[in-house]
């Protein structure tokens, strides 16, 4: 505990996808539970830690949610809940589906709630046809099969084509 | 505030357009530097910013070229994500009807909805904690613990009043739950049954499944008389499965009366009843008439009722007043374990509830208080009318020591004790501070809450106003679909309803609403009017006239407009919610009273309350 203190000032350099390389201080990097599971298991800070799967600008974006929920101090829980919807507001769903991919290789989980949620939130009232092109899910039903599955649940279906 | 708001904004568009755009700009710059200098420069971010790419990057030109392909692709490619993702992050999150929906997108999801551990992570997903009410004139005001998505205050106004007769005779005598999602319905048998057991169904309100639990055993006992019968319900927390329980005591009619307690416990997971070995032939129950005389305890997976033991060998029913050998207690069952557990009352309550003491009343109820069960004992001096509750709560490492039931010893401490504001009747904890009580009138008592620590009695519907902010802005936002209680089928409604306004407004005009319309219609109208209303998109005058045509209306529309009458109530709710009009909420209350009065059927009116 005393040494994380210490080393609060330390930075420490991640490595995106596509090689570009971000310093980041050490307290911000902690709201990630991949970085701080490294960092206890004695990985020098010295080193440049690789994240192949999550490329520079989704990095930038996640860091940037990091830095602003490692320097708000708790009692500014209001701030930090407009902050969290604005981050997401405009972001299309590429976007938010890298977001949920770091959030959940790099384990932060306030992240990948609010992104999760935001996906869910935009996919929940879109028609089912919609939704299986966004997820690229193969449709395995037959046009029978579809209809009476449909049909199991017609009230579900109110107000859709 | 205005501070706060300029400060975020700052905030905003140094995260998004610094981080996004300065990045690309960024490189951009290097990427000229380079080419004037032949040599990178760390780029200069602004203060502040979360990250820093390091001073010693050196790339070389190849490295540079790959970032910017990367950049441009990242922008423009398809992108997706592992089906088990969409599932445990993304499906769980959303509304059972969506859920439901989506089925028809593949097989894979079809199943979802009935696979148990995709329930259990919807369950935690949707755990909202908005405590629940329903009013059913069965039994009075029942509880829940846990809200589900499709109950909460956004989507209010897509409640529909459930008929929970379910081909019945008539409505369920006791509702336990929501549990994982469920009710337990309990139907007592009717006198002629033999023998005399419950009929017990588990109703899923988000799919609207239903089904009635297969016969037992005990349906079929060697003993002619069922003495009472109590049922748990809850949820094993071990094996992620949904459980019900059966008390039953039978009475052998011998010479000496004796009572012989059984117990049956039900799996959902399995689908059948097992038979649970009871020694304790001297413990009693009582008739499960109550919904307070029992508590369900979701953290634990123990559900509890109020019952009692003899002394002596021999169990009697007890009167209204109980007689010197026999002691109050809690019978606890454990849903993992399956096994019964005795706490005994603090032993006051034992000679106060006696016949004797005829100077006080008392009442009790089970309840929760901060996930612990917490015994409510109101007392009441039968003269004076002064009254208290005191309030004893059961500590958890003692009844969980305590196996089998020999070794039972006081495990209910005392919590604290409230002097009630006025004559009423304590239903138990609403949320941490506040005690629900009922006012105890002759001609009409109202539920309410008082804050134990700052004495202050709320309105029951008064004390939700803080959501009203929320509603608001949701309304200003015209982001009805996904903030707001109004439903896009409700907006559809509205709009399509335009022309009964310019008709109200005639029939206002004319005072001669009676005759022009059936009572169903000036139903419907009362209805329609209170929602534009609540749009802005007609006047305050709406909302006097749509109460004088709900007046008229309910005397005119009989017994088979419930559920125009319902929705016209809960619009009142709604208005109330909103903090519009006081008469609203005052409108509100009559209305439930009046359905209660009146036996609806379609009683089940559910509110959210914050």
């Amino acid at each position: 505990m005393a040494s994380s203190i210490e080393n609060n000032n330390e930075k420490l350099t991640l490595k995106s996808s596509d090689g570009e390389e971000f310093l980041v201080e050490k307290h911000v990097a902690l709201q990630s539970t991949l970085l701080q599971n490294m960092l206890d298991s004695d990985c020098s800070s010295a080193d440049v830690i690789p994240l192949p799967k999550i490329d520079a600008r989704t990095l930038a974006l996640v860091l940037g949610y990091c830095k602003k929920h490692a320097d708000a101090s708790s009692s500014k829980q209001g701030e930090l809940n407009s902050f969290d919807s604005e981050f997401l507001k405009d972001m299309d769903m590429g976007a938010l589906f890298n977001l949920v991919l770091a959030a959940n290789f790099m384990e932060i989980k306030g992240l990948l709630d609010i992104a999760a949620q935001k996906i869910a939130d935009t996919i929940k009232d879109k028609p089912h046809q919609e939704v299986r092109e966004i997820f690229h899910v193969e449709n395995d039903y037959t046009p029978e099969e579809e209809a009476a599955v449909r049909e199991e649940n017609r009230w579900a279906f109110e107000g859709f084509p | 505030m205005a501070q706060v708001l300029v400060f975020s904004y700052i905030d905003i568009v140094a995260l998004l357009v610094g981080v996004v755009l300065e990045w690309v700009w960024g490189v951009l710059v290097e990427a000229l530097q380079y080419l004037v200098f032949g040599q990178f420069r760390a780029s200069n971010l602004p203060v502040g910013q979360n990250f820093i790419p390091a001073e010693s990057f050196r790339p070389n030109e190849d490295q540079w070229l790959a970032t910017t392909t990367t950049t441009t692709t990242t922008s423009c490619c398809s992108h997706s994500l592992p089906e088990d993702l969409v599932i445990d992050l993304i499906l769980s999150r959303l509304p059972v009807k969506s859920l439901l929906r989506f089925k028809s997108v593949c097989k894979t999801w079809y199943a979802l909805p009935t696979n148990p551990s995709f329930i259990a992570s919807h369950l935690k997903h949707s755990n909202n904690c908005n405590t629940l009410a329903s009013w059913n004139a069965n039994i009075g005001p029942i509880f829940g613990l846990r809200g589900f998505n499709i109950f909460t205050l956004r989507s209010m106004l897509a409640f529909q009043p459930v008929n929970l007769n379910f081909g019945f005779q008539r409505k369920p005598d006791l509702v336990l739950g929501p549990c994982d999602g469920l009710f337990c319905l309990y139907w007592k048998p009717d006198l002629r049954d033999y023998p005399q057991l419950p009929t017990i169904a588990l109703w899923n309100p988000a799919t609207k499944a239903f089904s009635i639990l297969p016969t037992s055993e005990l349906d079929h006992p060697p003993y002619k008389t069922v003495d009472t019968c109590l049922v748990g319900f809850g949820f094993d927390l071990a094996t992620k499965s949904t459980k019900v329980v059966k008390f039953v005591s039978f009475d052998t009619a011998t010479r000496y009366g004796r009572i012989i307690n059984c117990a049956e416990v039900y799996d959902l997971g399995s689908g059948s009843w097992r038979v649970l070995h009871v020694d304790d032939t001297a413990l009693g129950v009582f008739d499960l008439d109550d919904p307070t005389h029992c508590m369900y305890d979701n953290n634990d997976g123990v559900f509890h009722w109020h019952a009692y033991r003899s002394r002596g060998r021999r169990v009697v029913s007890p009167p209204n007043r109980l007689g010197m050998s026999v002691e109050l207690l809690v019978l606890s069952f454990d849903m993992s374990r399956e096994l019964f557990r005795v706490t005994l009352m603090p032993d006051k309550y034992n000679l106060l509830m006696r016949p004797h003491h005829v100077e006080f009343h008392v009442e009790c109820q089970l309840s929760l208080l901060r996930d612990s069960l917490a015994v409510n004992f109101s007392v009441r001096e039968t003269v004076a009318g002064h009254g208290t509750v005191e309030i004893w709560v059961m500590k958890k490492d003692l009844y969980r020591g305590v196996m089998g039931g020999e070794s039972f010893s006081y495990s209910l401490s005392h919590e604290l004790t409230v002097e009630l504001p006025c004559l009423c009747l304590s239903m138990g904890f609403w949320n941490k501070n506040d005690l629900l009580l009922w006012e105890v009138d002759i001609r009409s008592g109202k539920p309410f809450l008082y804050d134990v620590v700052t004495k202050q009695a709320r309105d029951l519907v008064k004390a939700s106003i803080s959501r009203k902010s929320e509603i608001c802005e949701a309304i200003e936002e015209g982001d009805y679909g996904t903030q707001c209680p109004l439903s896009n089928h409700v907006i559809d409604e509205l709009i399509r309803s335009q022309y009964l306004l310019s008709e109200a407004a005639n029939m206002h005009s004319d005072g001669n609403y009676a005759a022009a319309a059936s009572g169903l219609q000036m139903l419907e109208l009362a209805g329609y009017l209170l929602s534009l209303w609540l749009l802005d998109v007609c006047s305050a005058v709406a909302v006097e006239f749509s109460i004088e045509l709900f007046t008229v209306g309910v005397s005119a529309a009989g017994k088979e407009e419930e559920l125009a009458l319902c929705s016209v109530v809960l619009l009142f709710l709604f208005a109330a919610f909103e903090g519009r009009a006081r008469s609203a909420s005052e409108r509100f209350c009559d209305s439930v009273m009046f359905l209660v009065e009146m036996e609806w059927t379609l009683n089940f009116i559910w509110l959210t309350l914050a």
